[in-house]
């Protein structure tokens, strides 16, 4: 069966196109020898690259978003699985309102999370802190992660899990042996992408983040309002590299279709 | 056994929260560091090589230095007053008065800032002592000597000649620009303290502007690429754009004077005693002069000498027109609305 | 007696649901209490101004009708450019097998790789006036676009941001769709085009929907992409809330205008919610 027709692939090359451009402008603006965002670059140079990798002002912050997004995927995943298993194999009362607020907050626009968690995350104490902004990316990224690994459990056929009760094993042994590794292709998806939307997050860690916990997103942002050159575009382009060697390895172990469609 | 299932949530959470109980440390007597908030770019680099490396030195306290803009720092300290996660700040006028009237600043005496002495009023004044300006800066126009040869000698001529088309595409700052509400109250002066003629004339101006900018480096952006061949610009940031090399653009400041900026440090409430030190290094000779040399502005300190090709680029004191910002506070609200309004 | 029945049976009731517990608390703690609070401090709730200024305010103000109004435009144009744009990718995605089907799964990613900070940055370097698509225009003798500060701009850049939700959401539905289903049609006798339109095409509206839905909320509060490519005639609900928070300091404001917000979007999936059958449990 022929796979794609020819206006299939012509479409398909041209939205190609759309989805690639900004980011290899932005690439390619990173290597420029001007002291100017300009676009065609003029003149090859690493300069930019030196320049960021040179202070902290942003590797500080690169390291601070990768330790926010796995923080909070962590914690959405923990929050999650015990939820969405609990929803399969029980009778929840009002179990599709039950379903619908636990994905609310994914129709909550940020700003407005982080408007009140601002004053209500120091009034619990967390203050401007790590644990304050892991709170509020894991509000932000739980429902994506509820939502995959409930698509993949509603879907399986739960009889191994029985079986395996039924020769023995205890709860927690069938979960580790039996049960996660059938929903983890859904549990990896919702992690990336939540891991994704940590990592681009910017209203709640503008917010909330104090010295120690800038984000990269805040960190450009706030490059950016006061210098326009093409430093922001090299650290894009470190932040890129660092999350396609990720999502490679990830790849390698798992295979990405797998992943993506679970 | 399903107990275990949920053993582990609970131990995720308390991990997640003693990973970040470590930065609730409050801040004691001698505390392990500085939190000093400055504007990104230069005058981060500026705070650093200047008033932190002497406070530094001074008291052996390293300072970190937190990028962004003003109203996001008081939103923090308001949000967080037991535990402020800033130390010393330079919040924008308005702001600090803000912080002021929500008793989140401390207010400062000769006995904890010795230098406070040799200041004139006029730079702590505004904000009854609770804050005090290390510097200052006027609002001038930067063009393109290129295209323009013959700039219009008053604000009035200036703006009247914008909405005419003289001078094709311009960049204005936006009303609701940090200092956008100062501006408009100095555009008001021209025009006998009319706010409305103020609001009309911006309104005049509109189809020649590309950009109400809301931060400096659009406006930058748009001259630099010759987008617009004037705009309203700092001086200080105007000569450091000029002194890279860039001899097709001027600065000069159109009659009756800048509307000027002071740059309020203020200490937080709950912040050490030891950042008193710190303000006191803003306002120190040594470190001002230094500031001035990165910056292009003069410093608040009267007996610091200046080379005198610096002193050249200083606006003289008596053409900056300062706000009357107490006044304007309660305003800016309704301006910021009519702006909306009016600009859409 | 009676009374360790009845506990006993509450226990054996609750317990199962132990596991909705964590996620309970944690959501009524860190997503409800910022709501609450917002919206107290929209109605003045512990001051002396009456409760409901701020909402008068907004209801009855053309201004921020007009914004809201034109909030809710942005995020249904960007909804459906995403879905007649991102339908035919995914379709393509379902249907290919191999190494292609993984190059186009990382190219719908890619942009999700980048910040949207950066994204938004790499956007105005394209449409500005010395960028690059007004480079290309002149390289090919035609006039130049203003681009930037344009609602077209905005929603240019916008449907790029939040492309990669729709596809993902089309093609996974379209990913458990037997394609079997679509043979069949075309064996007993169907036209390419009919057998997708009567076959393949309702099957996958389930996916089309959580995708629309989705790009729709995100895109009403989506703010980034508007303050770095927007103007003072570009203003949409996010950006008008931040504005307050910031140069205004109005907080019972923002929180108003926050609120509204929310309820609109809630009234959005309340109607999408009545006039669909999803269901998670099959």
């Amino acid at each position: 069966m022929q796979t794609l027709s020819l206006w299939l692939r012509i479409y398909v090359g041209l939205l190609t196109v759309f989805f690639l451009a900004p980011i290899l402008i932005v690439v390619s603006v990173a290597f420029t020898s001007a002291g100017f965002v300009a676009f065609p670059p003029t003149g090859f140079s690493l300069r930019w690259f030196v320049k960021v990798l040179n202070g902290s002002q942003f590797l500080l912050p690169l390291w601070n978003s990768i330790q926010l997004g796995i923080a909070s995927t962590l914690v959405s995943m923990l929050l999650a699985v015990p939820a969405a298993i609990t929803l399969v194999r029980h009778r929840v009362p009002f179990g599709d309102v039950v379903i619908a607020f636990l994905l609310s907050p994914l129709s909550l626009p940020t700003i407005i999370l982080a408007v009140g968690l601002l004053f209500f995350v120091a009034k619990v104490g967390l203050g401007s802190s790590f644990a304050g902004l892991v709170a509020g990316h894991a509000v932000i990224t739980v429902p994506y992660v509820l939502r995959t690994v409930l698509g993949v459990y509603s879907g399986l056929n739960r009889e191994v899990e029985e079986a395996a009760q039924v020769l023995g094993a205890g709860g927690f042994d069938t979960f580790r042996l039996v049960t996660l590794p059938l929903i983890l292709p859904g549990l990896l998806a919702g992690g990336i992408f939540s891991f994704l939307l940590s990592f681009d997050e910017v209203a709640v860690a503008l917010l909330l983040s104090n010295i120690d916990t800038t984000t990269l997103p805040v960190a450009i942002l706030s490059y950016l309002v006061f210098n326009y050159d093409p430093a922001v575009a090299a650290i894009s382009t470190i932040q890129m590299a660092v999350v396609i060697g990720l999502l490679f390895l990830l790849e390698r172990i798992f295979g990405v279709q797998r992943v993506v469609f679970s | 056994m399903s107990r275990f299932r949920n053993v582990i949530p609970s131990i995720g959470l308390g991990v997640a929260f003693i990973f970040g109980s470590g930065s609730l440390a409050m801040a004691d007597s001698k505390p392990d560091k500085l939190v000093v908030a400055a504007y990104g770019g230069v005058w981060e680099q500026s705070v650093r090589e200047t008033y932190a490396a002497c406070f530094t030195e001074k008291t052996g306290i390293p300072v970190e230095i937190m990028t962004g803009e003003s109203s996001n720092w008081l939103n923090q300290i308001r949000a967080n007053p037991e535990n402020p996660p800033i130390d010393v700040l330079p919040l924008g006028e308005i702001d600090a008065l803000r912080a002021m009237h929500a008793g989140l600043l401390s207010k400062m005496t000769a006995a904890e800032v010795p230098n406070l002495s040799d200041i004139p009023a006029q730079f702590y004044e505004p904000w009854d002592g609770f804050a005090v300006g290390d510097s200052y800066g006027g609002l001038g126009i930067m063009y393109n000597a290129e295209k323009i040869k013959e700039p219009p000698t008053t604000w009035r001529e200036l703006i009247d000649g914008i909405a005419a088309g003289e001078f094709g595409k311009v960049a204005w700052p936006s009303g609701t620009y940090t200092w956008g509400p100062a501006l408009l109250w100095f555009v008001a002066q021209q025009y006998d303290d009319n706010i409305d003629t103020a609001f009309e004339k911006m309104k005049a101006i509109k189809p020649y502007v590309q950009k109400f900018w809301t931060t400096p480096v659009e406006a930058l952006n748009l001259f630099a690429t010759k987008e617009v061949d004037l705009v309203p610009y700092w001086d200080g940031r105007s000569f450091a754009f000029i002194n890279e090399g860039n001899d097709w653009v001027k600065f000069y400041i159109p009659d009756p004077g800048a509307v000027g900026s002071l740059t309020p440090f203020a200490k937080v409430k709950g912040a050490p005693q030891v950042a008193w030190e710190f303000i006191n290094c803003t306002l120190s000779p040594d470190a001002q002069l230094r500031m001035s040399e990165i910056l292009r502005y003069p410093g608040s300190n009267p007996t610091v000498q200046y080379p005198e090709d610096l002193q050249n680029e200083f606006t003289p004191v008596d053409r900056i027109a300062v706000p009357p910002y107490k006044e304007i506070l309660d305003k800016i609200p309704e301006w910021v609305e009519r702006w909306n309004k009016t600009m859409r | 007696m009676r009374n360790e029945i009845d506990g006993r049976v509450a226990w054996i009731t609750i317990r199962p649901l132990i596991g909705l517990f964590p996620i309970f608390l944690f959501l009524g703690i860190f997503f409800i209490g910022p709501l609450v609070f917002n919206l107290s401090q929209s109605l003045h709730i512990g001051t002396e101004a009456p409760a409901f200024t701020q909402y008068i305010r907004i209801l009855s103000d053309e201004f921020y009708l007009s914004v809201i109004r034109n909030t809710l435009l942005l995020a249904a144009v960007v909804t459906v450019t995403c879905a007649l744009l991102g339908y035919p990718f995914a379709y393509a995605i379902a249907r290919a097998r191999g190494s292609l089907k993984s190059w186009l799964i990382f190219i719908m990613l890619a942009p999700l790789l980048v910040n949207v900070v950066i994204r938004s940055f790499g956007w105005m370097v394209l449409l500005s006036g010395n960028g690059v698509v007004n480079w290309v225009l002149e390289g090919l003798g035609l006039p130049p676009i203003a681009l930037m500060y344009t609602w077209t701009g905005i929603a240019i850049a916008t449907v790029h941001v939040f492309l990669p939700f729709m596809v993902l959401a089309i093609a996974s539905g379209l990913e458990t769709l037997d394609p079997r289903l679509e043979e069949a049609a075309l064996v007993l006798g169907a036209s390419r085009f009919s057998a997708f339109r009567l076959v393949t095409f309702p099957l996958s509206l389930e996916g089309l929907q959580t995708g629309s839905i989705l790009v729709f909320t995100l895109t009403v509060g989506a703010f980034v992409t508007v303050m770095i490519l927007g103007s003072s005639s570009t203003m949409v609900l996010p950006l008008l809330i931040y504005q307050q928070l910031t140069v205004v300091s109005d907080w019972p404001f923002a929180a108003a205008l926050g609120v509204v917000l929310v309820l609109l979007i809630t009234f959005i999936l309340w109607l999408q919610a009545r006039l669909s059958r999803a269901n998670w449990r099959r």
